[in-house]
Formats: C-alpha cells, sequence, structure tokens
C-alpha cells in the first residue's frame, strides 16, 4: 500500500508550522514539544478517519488546538470582557501611520518589517489571553479561514471574527508600545496627535 | 454603486483576511482605487499582517522533536 507512508511524510511537512504556532499557544518551547509529539500521536492514532483529499493541514492543525484546549484546560468559551482593554479602531496606523508617512508607505515594505523585532511580535502575541490568541494564531501566522477557526475552537463563526478584531487592537497597543520604549516615537508629534 | 471611506473600512479585516465575496471584494478595489487615505490605510494593515506572519513563525524546530515524531509512526498498525 505505502499510503500510510506518504500520510506520515506528508505530516511531517507542516511540523515546523505546528511547532512555531505550539509555541504561541504554550509560550514554552517544552510545552510546545509535548504539544507537537502528542499531535502526531494522536494523528497517527486517527489515521483511519482521516478522508483522503482532506486537508491534512487544518486536520493536523485541528488535533493540535483540541489537543491543547483540553490539556490546558484553555477557556475558549465566553472570555470576560475584562480580560482586553478595548482599544480604539486603526491604533497602530493613527499613530504610526501618521506620525510618518513616508516610513509607512505602501513602497516602504521592509520598513514594517525592521520597526519590530521577531521577539516583540513574539510577545505581543503570547500576552493576549488565550480566548483572542488562538483566532489571532490560527488566523494572522497560520492562514486559516473564520470558518476553519471556528470548527476549530468550536465557536461560531461571528465570535472567531469578533476576538480576531479584537485581538488585533490589543496586539497593536502592545506592539506600538514597544517601538515607544525603543524610542522609535516621536514623542513631540505624539502629543500633538493624542491633543487633537 | 460605489462604497463609501466608512463602507470600505468597516471591511478591512474581511478583506485582507480573504473573506468577502467576488462582488465585495471588487467593490471594495474599485474605492481603493480611487480614495489614497483608504488605500494607505489598507497598505498599512497588509504590511502588517504580513509582518506578523513572519515574524511569530520562525522557531527553529528541535531535531529531537523531529525524531520523536519519526517515532510516533510506528508500525503498530500492522497489526
Amino acid at each position: 500500500m505505502g499510503t500510510r507512508d506518504t500520510f506520515a511524510e506528508d505530516a511531517t511537512a507542516f511540523a515546523p508550522q505546528l511547532f512555531s504556532t505550539a509555541v504561541r499557544m504554550t509560550r514554552n518551547r517544552a510545552d510546545a514539544e509535548d504539544l507537537v509529539q502528542e499531535t502526531y500521536m494522536k494523528a497517527w492514532r486517527a489515521y483511519d478517519s482521516y478522508e483522503e483529499g482532506t486537508n491534512l493541514r487544518a486536520w493536523l492543525f485541528r488535533i493540535m488546538t483540541n489537543t491543547y484546549i483540553n490539556k490546558y484546560n484553555a477557556k475558549m468559551r465566553r472570555p470576560t470582557e475584562t480580560e482586553l482593554d478595548d482599544v480604539e479602531e486603526l491604533y497602530l496606523y493613527r499613530r504610526l501611520g501618521t506620525i510618518d508617512q513616508s516610513r509607512m508607505s505602501a513602497s516602504a515594505e521592509d520598513q514594517m518589517m525592521e520597526l519590530f523585532t521577531d521577539d516583540e511580535v513574539k510577545n505581543a502575541i503570547e500576552e493576549l489571553p488565550e480566548a483572542f490568541r488562538m483566532p489571532l494564531l490560527l488566523s494572522d501566522v497560520d492562514g486559516f479561514s473564520y470558518k476553519e477557526i471556528a470548527e476549530m475552537l468550536d465557536v461560531p463563526i461571528g465570535t472567531v471574527m469578533s476576538r480576531l478584531h479584537r485581538g488585533r487592537k490589543a496586539m497593536q497597543k502592545r506592539l506600538y508600545e514597544f517601538a515607544k520604549e525603543r524610542g522609535l516615537v516621536n514623542e513631540s508629534l505624539l502629543r500633538e496627535l493624542e491633543g487633537q | 454603486m460605489a462604497t463609501d471611506c466608512q463602507g470600505t473600512l468597516d471591511e478591512l479585516h474581511r478583506f485582507l483576511d480573504q473573506e468577502l465575496s467576488a462582488e465585495l471584494r471588487a467593490e471594495i478595489m474599485e474605492h481603493l482605487a480611487g480614495c489614497t487615505d483608504c488605500q494607505q490605510t489598507f497598505d498599512f494593515h497588509g504590511e502588517l499582517k504580513r509582518v506578523v506572519r513572519q515574524k511569530a513563525q520562525n522557531d527553529e524546530i528541535p531535531g529531537t522533536l523531529l525524531e520523536k515524531i519519526a517515532g510516533c509512526f510506528g508500525d503498530d498498525w500492522l497489526d
């Protein structure tokens, strides 16, 4: 047959992506390693229920997400309102986009890449409460659709969208704080903007 | 019917997440083509999304984990 061999090979190709996401989920490399290993053990055991033609990547992420939620007793349903401050719309853009338009213009793509360090982006995500962190990870980092994320987290699509939206704003606020800490923000211009 | 700025900004996330119908997407594109403010806002968020994806997905997988994964695919299914 060899189908199982193909499956093992195909599934292993997604290990680096699963690992990165696992680190963001668990916020700990050792726990992430355990989570990914457990995901593959479960995937292998569930092989019989895997239907050829199903999106293998989404299937693996679904197993990992479920494993994480069960293992860490993650609360995906009804996060308390106080868990995340409400942040205004276009938070980062209003501050960084308008402070230095040339720096943020569409042609200067590399500029934003240089604006934040890898660790700052990782921390900004990892600091989010899990009900917001999970949709953001699965969407922004792993590129799954709202529908796929809703299925993985077992919440309605509208919930995925609203948490994604709020999670992104909170992440932007954190990124802005990092930029400010590193002196990348022109304070006098900022006061002008905030005093508007 | 042309979409206004607010209507366009309301669709920012769904646009970037590729969740809009082809029809609505075309309407947004049409507005963006003639509105520098909205175009810049969309570009900024599109770029932010790319930056986040790239920077949050580069953890190097430990070789020991890859070995453990290979070990998961045992031959227990033979029996």
